[in-house]
């Protein structure tokens, strides 16, 4: 079984049908991309996938899991959905620890090492609210991977990125996807994709039109 | 509730706390600010009276606490028409809590990714309801140790007795009905209680309206307890927080056409308290079910 099993997913905000029967699964070890156009549902799906919204039909499954039946979230999942979620008076270390501070799992010394490795090293010392929007992506990606955690979620996790920090992106990717990590992955830029993508969900006015197997290059 | 889901919400609780410390240190000093402004006004009142026995921790409090006369007049013909005195300083004191009140419920993906982070709904809530009431008694700790302050550079006592002389000095009420001396720790514990019950509604109902419109109705319903009396708007429990001193001199007419002297501090701390705990809990029934949908929904 996938570590992340969605089947028949429906989901209805007012008189919009924003997810219309959406399944796909995500296996440890992979990196399941949603690629579609705005409006397309991804960025739905996912707060499914992480316990945020409530499905009218259908179930999630992670880690053999029942989310809103079994459990209430997934129970080791990083997640960047939308804008990074920051506090715009700390600086980078503090933003980590706030978060971290609530499970326990991350120590200082790995908080430090996650800011080396999204590549804010001492630019991270100042206060968030300096930071350029590149500079908040790169911090809201350390946010999703500072607790290594066994489901990563990234929703357009390119947005504001320069060259050099897509291309650090790629390259996180893939070691969180060596380490076992499994990966939700959106985004509409298909270079993006076509380097990290194991498999690709097509969306499209709330549905999965198909799926298709890549090989992720991971430069 | 295991002791897991306990140990979240307090870590839920200190990450609310930490997130949003500036602001209730910001509020605090405000509430400072504020209260020593009218712990001074009463000191030089004070002074200028000639009072023979210096003014105690009970006095100070009451000059914090003194909106307007308590009950105001209600209904088409009130027994006796007095002019409004908005009372600034005690409207400012009341109302900075709910700000503390948005500060904790904060509306962003900060949010959603603690919740995730935390794993249980129940601890999230009840993690933003510890957090609610530190931030609460924490103020109002400030507002009293103003207080205190003031009392022992007035060299007066730390009791929660007002003086006899106090109706009188005040710009409120220049009769009353109560009798020294005036105890005002019922007083005291009314007002912590129900700015908490303000905070914590105006929490529970944020869960649903959003933070602006439970921000606006909280102000709406303290300043309307200015115009209008009934024991249902909080801000008449706070002005009954200080009725043992001001208990007005004349009958007063309700809609019903009853003639009460007002809210007894006593009476109103159980509702206020039953209020603390109905917005504590009630709120659970929406976020044990709520979809946190960020800025879209695409």
């Amino acid at each position: 079984m996938s570590y992340v099993e969605v089947r028949d997913i429906c989901k209805k905000i007012g008189p919009e049908q924003v997810l219309d029967s959406v399944s796909f699964s995500v296996d440890s070890g992979e990196v399941a991309c949603l690629e579609g156009e705005n409006g397309s549902g991804k960025t739905m799906a996912m707060r499914v996938v992480c316990g945020l919204v409530r499905p009218d039909s259908g179930t999630v499954e992670v880690s053999g899991k029942r989310l809103w039946g079994e459990v209430s979230f997934p129970p080791s999942v990083g997640l960047l959905i939308e804008t990074p979620a920051l506090l715009d008076g700390y600086n980078a270390l503090d933003n980590l620890s706030l978060l971290a501070s609530i499970r326990g799992v991350a120590s200082k010394d790995d908080l430090r090492r996650t800011i080396e490795r999204v590549g804010l090293g001492p630019a991270g010392k100042k206060p968030v609210r300096k930071f350029s929007l590149g500079m908040r992506q790169r911090l809201g990606i350390a946010m999703a991977i500072m607790e290594a955690p066994e489901l990563l979620v990234l929703d357009e996790p390119t947005n504001a990125l320069d060259e050099d920090g897509a291309a650090l992106l790629v390259r996180i990717i893939g070691e969180e996807r060596e380490r076992g990590a499994a990966l939700l992955v959106s985004s509409h830029d298909a270079s993006f994709i076509d380097a990290v993508a194991t498999r690709v969900y097509h969306m499209a006015f709330g549905k999965v039109r198909n799926a298709e197997e890549r090989g992720g290059r991971h430069e | 509730m295991s002791g897991r889901l306990v140990w979240l919400a307090l870590r839920t609780a200190r990450a609310v706390l930490w997130s949003s410390r500036r602001e209730l240190a910001a509020v605090c000093v405000g509430g400072l600010v504020i209260s020593g402004v009218l712990c001074l006004s009463l000191a030089l009142r004070v002074q200028m009276a000639g009072v023979a026995t210096p003014p105690g921790m009970g006095d100070f409090w009451v000059s914090v606490m003194a909106g307007i006369s308590q009950p105001y007049p209600h209904g088409s013909q009130p027994t006796e028409m007095r002019p409004l005195n908005i009372p600034f300083g005690w409207l400012t004191v009341v109302l900075l809590p709910c700000v503390l009140s948005v500060t904790v419920a904060r509306e962003d993906g900060y949010l959603d990714a603690c919740l995730v982070a935390v794993g249980s709904r129940w601890s999230f809530w009840l993690g933003h309801v510890v957090a609610m009431v530190t931030e609460c008694l924490l103020y109002w700790g400030a507002v009293m140790a103003c207080c205190a302050v003031a009392t022992a550079l007035a060299n007066g006592g730390l009791t929660l007795q007002a003086s006899s002389w106090l109706p009188d000095l005040l710009p409120m009420e220049r009769a009353t009905l109560a009798e020294a001396p005036y105890d005002m720790g019922a007083g005291v514990a009314l007002a912590v209680v129900t700015s908490l019950a303000i905070c914590l509604g105006q929490l529970a109902l944020s869960q649903v309206t959003g933070v602006r419109v439970a921000f606006l109705v909280a102000v709406a319903l303290v300043t309307g307890s200015l115009f209008v009396m009934s024991s249902v708007l909080p801000g008449n429990l706070m002005m009954a927080a200080r009725s043992t001193v001001f208990t007005v001199a004349y009958p007063v007419e309700m809609r019903d056409g009853m003639l009460l002297p007002g809210i007894e501090a006593g009476q109103a701390l159980l509702p206020a308290a039953a209020s603390c705990l109905l917005f504590s809990l009630l709120p659970l029934v929406v976020v044990l079910r709520r979809d946190y949908l960020g800025g879209s929904r695409s």
